[in-house]
């Protein structure tokens, strides 16, 4: 039954009714771009994984605050894993939540004095991107691909940064807040927040020209079968 | 599209847009008392603001986007010509709110017009509609609170201005930028609402008046 209803649909390879040979450079490439399952899909999965089990390891070794924040940003990317991703936003977004998950467990905000800076323009960076999907998949926004003008698209992705400086801006809220209501150890002043904020628009604005090319090139916001 | 003759409208309804353009022409009242008084530049502030008080007119916003501009841009007038700022601890950060509360929607209508955002009653009237309206409209005042505070401190760091005292003025304002942008989301959301079952009341599309008409 070729043709039932009932069946997955069939993509790529398969839907020729071949076999993959284990030998051919599509099983690397299957190896490494995925769709081994739907939930676990590729590399990217098993990343988002590993912060699950750093945060269990750091429950064990009684770190509790480490464990809740790994914990909290696995849950981020298995949201960001329900959003159906194009790939390289995926990644993108994993490497962010990554600089800045990693950057608190293993103290790199403190040891390197960049980090802080990198994580700030990399997060709205990679979040951008996903925001949009966000709103795309919420019915808010249109998608970019079926948008035929560009002045449109240029909206779309103004709209994508103001997404990104927004949400800078509220970080920032809630580090003042935590600094001084929660007494958080966290480095603060004027001027710290203000290059935060530059970053975080800096970040927001390379995250909207990377949704433009990609808008530009007719890609689209779903993941792609393979 | 030319303005619409004022003569279909009864005079009660002429009642507000008429109080909205003597409370403008009220900036240059002031401004000339100011002038009488030899202090140009609050005069010159003034005047700027009664500039910026005739944009909605010229964008063709309904009067009531007309009054609001008003109502904050007096805010903004009493804190700094007639000293608000100093007397009232408070005032800045009432003005930090009313302000975006009026322009981001008016911004979100501007790029709308300009069909750079999405008019989000082109589709189908959903749920999600005025869910849209608001957080839109909190992005853009949340952004350009966040860009106006880059601005205060790029002037106090090379031009030696004293707009910024604390850090924590920085982020009072910031969080009243945000306030303002919900407060005006929540603002434009009800106000479209309102239009879309007055248009949906007309057999007329309901969308966020694409072509500028002059109606309230």
């Amino acid at each position: 039954m070729p043709n039932s209803p009932l069946q997955a649909p069939r993509t790529g390879r398969h839907a020729a009714g071949r076999r993959i040979d284990p030998r051919s450079p599509a099983w690397w490439r299957r190896l490494i771009f995925g769709d081994w399952h739907p939930l676990l899909r590729d590399p990217l999965d098993l990343g988002r994984l590993a912060f699950l089990a750093a945060a269990i390891v750091f429950l064990l070794a009684g770190s509790l605050e480490y464990a809740v924040r790994l914990a909290g940003t696995f849950l981020l990317l298995m949201g960001a894993q329900r959003l159906r991703l194009p790939r390289l936003f995926d990644l993108l977004f994993l490497v962010a939540m990554a600089l800045q998950a990693w950057g608190n467990a293993l103290r790199l905000f403190e040891d390197v004095f960049w980090w802080d800076n990198l994580v700030h323009f990399a997060v709205p960076f990679a979040s951008v991107p996903v925001l949009y999907v966000l709103n795309v998949r919420l019915g808010l926004l249109p998608n970019l691909e079926e948008e035929p003008y560009p002045r449109h698209r240029l909206g779309l992705v103004l709209f994508g940064v103001f997404n990104g400086i927004a949400i800078g801006a509220l970080y920032e809220i809630y580090e003042y807040v935590a600094v001084n209501w929660l007494d958080a150890p966290l480095a603060i002043g004027y001027s710290d927040t203000i290059f935060d904020l530059t970053l975080d628009t800096g970040g927001s604005l390379a995250g909207g020209v990377l949704l433009m090319l990609w808008a530009s090139a007719r890609w689209g916001t779903e993941r792609r079968p393979l | 599209m030319g303005l619409r003759p004022l003569g279909h409208r009864t005079e009660a309804a002429l009642i507000g847009p008429r109080v909205v353009t003597t409370l403008k022409l009220g900036f240059l009242a002031w401004a000339a008392i100011e002038l009488l008084q030899g202090d140009w530049g609050d005069a010159a502030a003034l005047v700027a603001m009664f500039l910026v008080l005739l944009v909605p007119r010229l964008l063709r916003l309904p009067w009531v986007f007309d009054g609001a501009f008003v109502v904050a841009w007096t805010l903004q007038a009493l804190g700094q010509v007639a000293g608000f700022w100093g007397t009232l601890s408070w005032w800045d950060t009432l003005v930090h709110a009313a302000l975006p509360a009026v322009l981001a929607p008016t911004a979100l209508i501007l790029l709308t017009r300009l069909r750079a955002l999405p008019d989000p009653f082109t589709g189908d009237e959903e749920p999600g509609t005025w869910l849209a309206i608001v957080l839109m409209t909190f992005m853009v005042a949340g952004s350009f609170g966040a860009l106006y505070e880059i601005y205060e401190w790029f002037m106090d760091s090379n031009f030696g201005t004293h707009y910024q005292p604390s850090n924590s003025d920085t982020m009072t304002d910031i969080t009243a930028n945000a306030v303002g942008g919900v407060v005006g989301g929540i603002w434009l959301a009800g106000w479209s609402a309102w239009r879309a079952e007055s248009a949906n009341s007309r057999s007329e599309p309901p969308c966020i008046d694409l072509a500028g008409s002059s109606r309230p």
